[in-house]
């Protein structure tokens, strides 16, 4: 039977989908959004394949009809707290989670682990019961579990430990099967390290496996036969890492190297030496490859707007910045690392800010935590280009193993010692390695 | 001038459930069975849609007790009894429907 000859009952329905297609008058279109969105949900619970991010409304809607897939697998696992994969989690009893617990945690995981200190817990169940009476139609049972938490201090721990766990679950998961395996001497049936990597050049791969995966990490044979796409100009180091490396701000003569405008902080220096380092680099294509991508990173938004300042008169007509396209295609070259996880560009260009007289994590700010570096330094597909003071950060952790006996800040020397030595093994006879720009204050080449 | 508007403060307990309504889709598949019972593949064939399509609204129908499966005399979707034509009441289906 087709549309056309549709007779009896069947020719209202479809009547209703070509007033839908077709609106002609007010009334019809109200109609059209109605019939348009029940016909939405019916895709939704027709489809074989669902893309969606973890906190989509769509999800609770298909959990409560019931909906069940053959498979779910969780991108960027590692970034989403127990809250926001549960819902990800109910959709199929096969689950593949993959993520990085070594790069970016759960948004504010720091934050909210304080709140499963036993203290702060005392503090709170004191007189929770209280502030919980503001909220109508509570189950009666919240009232006999905080009863029981005030006055049975092991269940309490337990709660606030697997509370604790729940704000990370994949890093928790993972890191307890690490413990078992090692206790076992049995591989994990739950857990599995990836150890090829396909996006770093093999001598910026032997950095960040040395400094954050304890060497583990390998390049792939597809990184090790890719063709350079990357080219240089006037003398730049051709090499896959340059580091533009300034004085520490203790041994300048200048007074800051970082500026701070209300919250914002920048380094105008380190600013204009990727800028200058952007005109010494050029694509390099064959006839039909896709031109090579490029970025600029910071951990700091002010360093990022200062940078974008700076490169957007830079960008042509057709959204290129020296030839480069934009990492994402959508013309945008400069990003917080925070906001570039996951992301990749053949050129990364980064700033790392800090360079100051504090000491300890005071000096390095955002830069404490080596999941943050970790992300800025694997971005990068073939080269990077880094603006900072190796001096600077070697100094500011001499010594000083953080400002509490839980900071560990030994992976910013390692990171130091790692870009100080050249040629490493693990580069794997292919030519390559680090090339150091000693910079004056001014940001001149020193000789 | 002073406008006294009456008003009432209610407290009561709700809950909220968010249905979703029939898309025409659903609507043909139900009334095409309920004309001719039928198998997945014939509904199908004869209205054009997609297998993903039929067997979400199929799930639907059922679910909600508008469709259900007859056993004999041979294997067959049909409308269940709920949702069938009262049996005194004038039919509209043409008498040729297939």
């Amino acid at each position: 039977m087709t549309r056309e000859n549709a007779t009896g009952p069947l020719a209202n329905p479809y009547r209703e989908i070509q007033q839908t297609l077709s609106p002609q008058d007010v009334a019809e279109r109200s109609i059209a959004e109605r019939v348009l969105r029940d016909t939405d949900n019916l895709l939704l619970r027709a489809t074989d394949v669902l893309l969606a991010t973890t906190s989509s409304p769509t999800l609770e809607e298909l959990i409560a009809e019931g909906e069940q897939f053959d498979w779910v697998f969780i991108e960027e696992a590692a970034r989403a707290n127990g809250a926001e994969l549960i819902g990800a989690l109910l959709l199929g009893n096969r689950r593949v989670m993959i993520g990085d617990h070594r790069q970016l945690s759960p948004f504010e995981a720091d934050e909210r682990q304080k709140y499963y200190d036993p203290v702060r817990a005392d503090d709170m169940l004191r007189d929770g019961m209280q502030r919980l009476e503001a909220i109508p139609d509570l189950p009666a049972e919240v009232g006999l579990a905080l009863e029981r938490l005030k006055h049975d201090r092991p269940f309490l721990l337990d709660v606030l430990a697997a509370a604790a766990r729940l704000e990370e679950p994949f890093r928790s998961i993972v890191e307890r099967e690490q413990q078992r395996e090692a206790s076992t001497g049995r591989p994990s049936s739950v857990a599995q390290t990836l150890l090829e990597q396909s996006r770093m050049h093999p001598t910026i791969c032997r950095v960040v496996s040395n400094t954050f995966y304890g060497g583990k990490l390998v390049p792939s044979d597809r990184v090790k036969e890719r063709a350079p796409t990357v080219g240089v100009e006037r003398g730049f180091p051709g090499t896959p890492i340059v580091v533009l490396d300034f004085p520490p701000l203790s041994m300048s003569k200048t007074r800051a190297f970082e500026e701070r405008a209300k919250k914002a902080l920048s380094n105008p220096i380190e600013a204009q030496a990727l800028v200058h380092a952007l005109d010494q680099i050029s694509p390099l294509m064959g006839e039909d490859a896709d031109p090579p991508s490029l970025v600029l990173l910071a951990p700091y938004s002010g360093q990022v707007e200062r940078v974008e300042r700076l490169v957007r008169p830079m960008v042509d007509g057709e959204g290129r910045l020296r030839g480069f396209v934009s990492p994402r295609g959508d013309g945008r070259f400069v990003y917080t690392s925070d906001s570039f996880q996951g992301g990749q560009a053949d050129v990364v260009l980064a700033s790392l800010v800090r360079n100051n007289v504090d000491f300890g994590g005071r000096a390095l700010g955002f830069l404490k935590n080596p999941q943050r570096l970790n992300v800025l330094l694997s971005r990068a597909k073939q080269k990077l280009i880094l603006a900072t003071s190796l001096q600077f950060f070697f100094d500011a952790v001499e010594g000083a193993n953080g400002d509490a006996a839980s900071l560990d800040l030994s992976f910013v020397q390692n990171l130091v010692r790692e870009l100080r030595s050249p040629v490493g093994p693990e580069d794997d006879g292919i030519a390559g390695s680090i090339t150091i720009v000693p910079l004056s204050e001014r940001g001149t080449r020193i000789p | 001038m002073r406008v006294l508007i009456p008003a009432w403060h209610y407290r009561a307990r709700v809950i909220v459930q968010r249905a979703w309504g029939w898309s025409p889709v659903e609507e043909l598949v139900l009334l095409h069975l309920d004309a001719s019972p039928g198998t997945m593949e014939t509904v199908r064939a004869r209205l054009g849609l997609r297998p993903q399509v039929v067997g979400a609204t199929l799930a639907r129908l059922m679910q909600f007790g508008l469709v259900e499966l007859r056993a004999s005399p041979e294997p067959l979707l049909s409308t269940s009894p709920i949702c069938q034509w009262p049996p005194n009441f004038p039919h509209l289906w043409p008498s040729n429907f297939p």
